[in-house]
């Protein structure tokens, strides 16, 4: 447990140092990323003349959107390249795969851990805008949007290893999310039948999760625990059956 | 240090070892003779415990090492004393002791320098050098089993006999006079076939004859 634990920080650390290194900002991009979307959607807001949902600073809005967004998007990315971009690392037993990619997602988590308080304390000093009542389920929301990446991310990069196409795919096929999670909008505002398609969207749960414990009073008709988590946990199963099946056909398509 | 039991490796349609059973005995030094494009990085991978065989068992006792002299897990954004230190974290190994091994031992001035600033012949030293630092039960070697010039090789043999006082060795190598000079044990590596020889004069000549084309004489 302790040889594990050891190995995990030791593949963070690496990844962390590795990530951003050469560019002149560095690190900073893990928290400049989510600022400027968060910036651009705020922006957005402005310029439409549309009023938030919940009465609250636009910019909280639309950082209970965004974070969750980003959080769950990042994990996937990460794990794809770190499967690919460490698969040397396989050479320094008892290191394997599913601890690179466990690493990869970790290092994710505890980023936007950081980023998302930083982002939300900095929101809330300079709009005034009182803390969450309940952080629990701010937390457990986060936390959602994090296991769905995870749980995907697994999926992808485990097929990302077998299929160029799959791995190209990806991103385009993640595009829609953006805008069937509520980044910008809440599910009390759709009409039924938008309602409904989008119960299907698991981080829209999530998202709604969040905003259920940041902004008093609010409830979603849209904000199971369950489902989520359910899916995360699909992916995350499916994934150790395509692994085990890319590891016995060699299939991977980056040789070590 | 390692038992095969049937194990088969087929590496995209050729059989690199066809159902091998076999003992490896700890503290011997094996050397396995193998003509170039017979697969001796995959069989080093296979006995390093990097991939498993596609059937029968490999079955590792101890501490195994990875193929010695392994260069392509250096990052080179990354200075050569954090690169090690990351390596000897996952590994188990105190990361300032397998620094300071390494630094002491490669000779040049200064880990602390992005790793692609390093000659390719620094960046080869140094991983050889993190090869030695780690007591292993078994080292595996895959062609390289020294680095550098005439001084560094001496340098690289004394601290692999050292190490030898109390671990095995597998040799995979086309090249007979080296594994003459550090094996014990012999075999030949032909037609997916892993052969014991009795000396590797023998083994020589059998990979000879199994490399003539049919009907010719020597």
């Amino acid at each position: 447990m302790a040889a594990l634990s050891a190995r995990l920080s030791a593949l963070i650390r690496r990844e962390r140092q590795t990530r951003f290194s050469g560019g002149a900002l560095g690190y900073l991009w893990a928290y400049l990323t989510p600022l400027v979307w968060i910036g651009f959607v705020v922006a957005m807001f402005h310029f439409m003349n549309r009023a938030t949902p919940i009465a609250t600073a636009p910019a909280m809005f639309v950082a209970t959107g965004i974070l969750p967004y980003v959080l769950f998007r990042q994990t996937i990315t990460g794990m794809m390249r770190s499967v690919i971009a460490n698969r040397y690392l396989l050479y320094f037993q008892p290191v394997s795969n599913a601890e690179i990619l466990l690493a990869a997602a970790l290092l994710e988590l505890l980023n936007l851990t950081v980023t998302a308080t930083l982002i939300f304390g900095l929101i809330a000093v300079v709009y005034d805008v009182t803390l969450p009542p309940d952080p629990l389920k701010v937390i457990l929301g986060m936390g959602l949007a994090w296991a769905l990446g995870a749980g995907f991310g697994r999926f992808a990069a485990v097929l990302g290893q077998w299929s160029d196409s799959f791995a190209r795919a990806v991103p385009l096929a993640l595009r829609p999310v953006f805008w069937i999670s509520g980044v910008f909008y809440t599910a009390t505002e759709l009409p039924g039948a938008a309602q409904d398609l989008l119960t299907f969207s698991p981080l829209f749960h999530a998202v709604e999760l969040i905003r259920e414990g940041f902004f008093l009073g609010y409830a979603s008709p849209i904000s199971s625990i369950l489902y989520p988590a359910a899916i995360a946990t699909a992916f995350y199963l499916t994934s150790l059956v395509m692994e085990r099946h890319v590891q016995t056909t060699r299939s991977a398509r980056h040789r070590i | 240090m390692i038992t095969l039991l049937n194990a088969t490796r087929i590496q995209g349609g050729t059989i690199i070892l066809a159902g091998a059973t076999t003992q490896f005995k700890p503290r011997d030094r094996v050397g396995i003779l193998a003509v170039a494009g017979s697969g001796k990085s995959t069989l080093a991978r296979l006995f390093s415990g990097i991939e498993p065989p596609d059937g029968g068992i490999v079955q590792r006792h101890g501490r195994l090492s990875w193929p010695m002299g392994f260069a392509g897990a250096f990052h080179p954004d990354l200075t050569a004393a954090t690169n090690i230190a990351l390596i000897a974290d996952m590994i188990g190994q105190d990361p300032g002791r397998t620094v300071a091994f390494c630094d002491q031992f490669v000779g040049f001035a200064g880990l602390n320098r992005p790793m692609k600033t390093f000659s390719p012949v620094e960046r080869a030293t140094l991983a050889f050098s993190l090869s030695l630092a780690v007591p292993c039960d078994g080292y595996i070697a895959d062609e390289v089993i020294g680095v550098g010039d005439a001084p560094m090789r001496a340098k690289c043999d004394a601290m692999l006999e050292q190490r030898l006082a109390s671990a095995g060795l597998v040799f995979l190598s086309r090249n007979p006079a080296q594994i003459k000079k550090y094996c014990r044990s012999f075999y030949v590596l032909i037609g997916g076939r892993l052969i014991p020889c009795p000396d590797v004069d023998v083994a020589a000549t059998a990979l000879k004859l199994s490399t003539e084309p049919e009907g010719a004489e020597a």
